[in-house]
């Protein structure tokens, strides 16, 4: 019953995902798509927390439907066309990407109906010590290294969006 | 295990469905129907409550006596307020973009009513305690910037946008000393999980041993919460209510709503994380404790609300960056060094 019941929650997830993603690339406006691209995103951490992968799912609202997707939205309606035109650029090769996506999906149904997964042992849900662990004693230098190269980044942003105080 | 009336009263309850339906999984469906509608009904009526309250503090604040009319000292005011707003016409306005503008305050209210689940009103009395909870409920918070800026965008109002936009600005930028404020708490406990928290204060509360974080977490709650006196969001003498703007009626009170459930969560989330949750002497049951905590503290928060003007947002922002996150940066250091140390002797 509990089993019927979780894969009712899957599929419904599921259908939410790729009914996003779908809006996002059918959507003649630019913000539904930003929009619908982050119910995308909810939907991807709901699945996250299903597998039970809690810290993950958290992750996923956090930073992506909570911080990405903002900077994405904000960005697009600062930058949109005073005429009012949708602002969506539209192909009008459907058939080919039609074509494309069909090859995709069934190279994908091989690759996948071919391979052997295996079933990982059952982890305990309890997995924000083990990456606390290994982000802070084991690799600690990697962890370091990209902090740095963030911050480089971060700078760098500031520079470029103030100039460097002679303009 | 637990011990406590409202665990004992869940349990009475889970045995008499059990003998009447038979089946465990239907009678777990029945029982999170159950919670979430009680749930639902506190946050409903903490708006009802609220909206008096604050008429009524305001009032008492400012020297004056305030809704005094409908009912036994106005006491049926928000009850008469509620018919007006039902009453009201639903205006749509011309040029919004109409999805977006009917979803924005339904969108709104989904996280505030979701952060209610990860809540420990009494001993074993939390919907859903899982490992990463505060992490978890500090994520679904987060959600409640997007609905807003979705609301400013929509209604094609410069007001509503600048609010929008303001949201955006202030939640973003306020949540990451908050966060790092409650690491110190959560370095403390050794765990996320909501009941653990509570469990870690049985002996100290927090606010002794995190006084940095607290105030920090006081400040950044009141923003997260858009609560006077950093309402800038909706800045009613300088853009107008921002992304309420063009909404009236229902649709209207659907924010209003939301901004009480906000108010009693950060109460609640102060009284938990800080003031020891439902422990308490014993001559009191724990969730009457609980209750008592959080009304002193959304107290506490409207008279800090009435108190102060509202700050510009420039220098609310500057504050925000340039003074709170390095504040809370030092609490993480400090409450590390502490550990370190305590754990040495």
């Amino acid at each position: 019953m509990s089993e019927i019941l979780g894969t009712l929650v899957f599929y419904a997830v599921t259908v939410v995902i790729l009914g996003t993603a779908l809006g996002v690339v059918l959507s003649k406006n630019l913000v539904h798509s930003a929009l619908l691209m982050t119910a995308c995103f909810i939907g991807i951490g709901v699945l996250f927390i299903w597998l039970n992968a809690d810290f993950l799912g958290a992750m996923e609202f956090m930073l992506y439907s909570g911080g990405v997707a903002i900077l994405v939205v904000m960005g697009i309606m600062l930058t949109k066309r005073q005429d009012g035109a949708p602002g969506n650029p539209f192909n009008v090769r459907s058939l080919p990407a039609l074509a494309l996506v069909v090859l995709f999906l069934a190279i994908m149904f091989l690759v996948i109906m071919n391979s052997v997964v295996p079933a990982g042992e059952f982890i305990s849900p309890d997995t924000v010590n083990g990456l606390a662990d290994m982000m802070l004693n084991t690799y600690i230098l990697p962890f370091e290294i990209a902090a740095t190269l963030l911050l480089a980044a971060l700078l760098g942003a500031i520079i470029l969006a103030k100039g460097d105080g002679k303009a | 295990m637990h011990s406590g009336i409202i665990y004992s009263a869940a349990q009475g309850l889970r045995e008499v469905l059990m003998s009447l339906v038979g089946i465990p999984i239907i009678v777990d469906i029945i029982m999170t129907i159950i919670c979430a509608s009680i749930l639902l009904v506190i946050m409903a009526t903490s708006a009802l409550v609220f909206t008096l309250g604050e008429r009524k503090i305001c009032a008492f604040i400012q020297v004056r006596i305030g809704p005094n009319r409908v009912g036994p000292g106005g006491l049926l005011q928000s009850v008469a307020d509620m018919l007006k707003l039902m009453d009201k016409e639903d205006i749509v306005p011309k040029g919004i973009d109409k999805w977006l503008w009917v979803l924005s305050p339904i969108l709104l209210l989904v996280p505030s009513a979701l952060i209610y689940a990860f809540f420990p009103f009494d001993d074993g009395v939390i919907l859903a305690d899982v490992n990463v909870g505060l992490f978890l409920l500090i994520a679904i918070t987060s959600q409640t910037v997007l609905p807003f800026l979705m609301g400013g965008y929509a209604s094609n109002s410069k007001y509503s946008l600048i609010g929008g936009m303001r949201t955006v600005a202030q939640m973003l930028g306020y949540e990451v000393p908050m966060v790092f404020a409650l690491m110190g708490i959560v370095m403390l406990t050794g765990s996320l999980k909501m009941s653990a928290i509570v469990e870690a204060q049985s002996n100290v509360w927090f606010i002794v041993l995190q006084p940095l974080a607290f105030l920090i977490y006081i400040v950044t709650a009141l923003v997260e919460s858009n609560r006077p006196p950093f309402n800038l969001v909706e800045g009613e003498s300088e853009i107008i209510a921002g992304p309420f703007t063009e909404y009236t009626g229902m649709r209207w009170a659907l924010f209003f709503l939301a901004e009480f459930s906000n108010l009693m969560c950060i109460g609640i989330l102060t009284t938990t994380l800080f003031l020891g949750g439902w422990h308490g002497p014993d001559f009191l049951p724990g969730f009457c404790w609980f209750w008592i905590k959080t009304f002193i503290c959304v107290l506490f928060y409207q008279w800090v609300g009435w108190t102060f003007p509202r700050l510009r947002i420039d220098t609310m922002l500057s504050f925000g960056w340039k003074v709170l996150l390095p504040v809370a940066l030092i609490n993480v250091l400090l409450t590390g060094v502490g550990i370190y140390i305590y754990n040495i002797m």
